[in-house]
């Protein structure tokens, strides 16, 4: 599973939700699955937002959430800081242990970051021996 | 003076290294376990609803 964290949409995180995006419609047999969540105080606003982003973008397999976030501080336990604007979790198995974290605070999420992060989700079904 | 300006050097390029290494630390680490939270679903098959996806 990759979870993808963010506060705002922007260009870059538009691309790296389309790579991870791709990523799973290839790799659907392998169970691979990711979703978005956006930390928002307007979630009303926002549902709007992505609703509109996954028709323009054609993101079909992974589904754009919200997660009301008045306080900013993302869900509870997930230790979100306030410093990131976007951060990448990716976990395996039933256990649900987190093999990977990527955090970038605002403006480093670039393309070589989304490179990084996409990468990464093959050397995790690899690990996970799928 | 020489030690002096060569402390400094090794001074400056120790927070330049780092300055370079500090990134942003957040969400759940490697080894640790996904917990359950709850979020609208804007799109997909379960556009619409509250759930988990964990």
């Amino acid at each position: 599973m990759v979870a993808i964290f963010a506060r705002e949409i922007t260009g870059t995180l538009t691309g790296l939700v389309k790579e991870i995006d791709a990523a799973v419609g290839k790799n659907k047999k392998k169970n691979m699955a990711a979703f978005l969540v956006l930390m928002t105080k307007d979630a009303e606003g926002s549902d709007k937002k992505l609703k509109d982003l996954a028709k323009k973008e054609k993101i079909e397999h992974t589904p754009l959430t919200v997660f009301d976030d008045p306080a900013g501080a993302g869900p509870k336990g997930y230790n979100v800081s306030k410093d990131a604007e976007v951060a990448v979790i990716m976990w395996v198995g039933k256990n649900r242990d987190v093999q990977v974290n990527h955090a970038f605070g605002k403006g480093e999420l670039n393309a070589d970051a989304v490179k990084t992060v996409v990468a990464d989700t093959s050397k995790v079904l690899a690990k996970a021996g799928l | 003076m020489r030690t002096l300006l060569v402390s400094t050097g090794v001074l400056l390029a120790g927070l330049a290294g780092a300055g370079g290494a500090a990134k942003v630390k957040s969400g759940l680490q490697p080894g640790e376990k996904a917990g359950a939270f709850q979020v609208l679903d804007s799109t997909g098959p379960n556009q619409g609803k509250t759930l988990c996806y964990r």
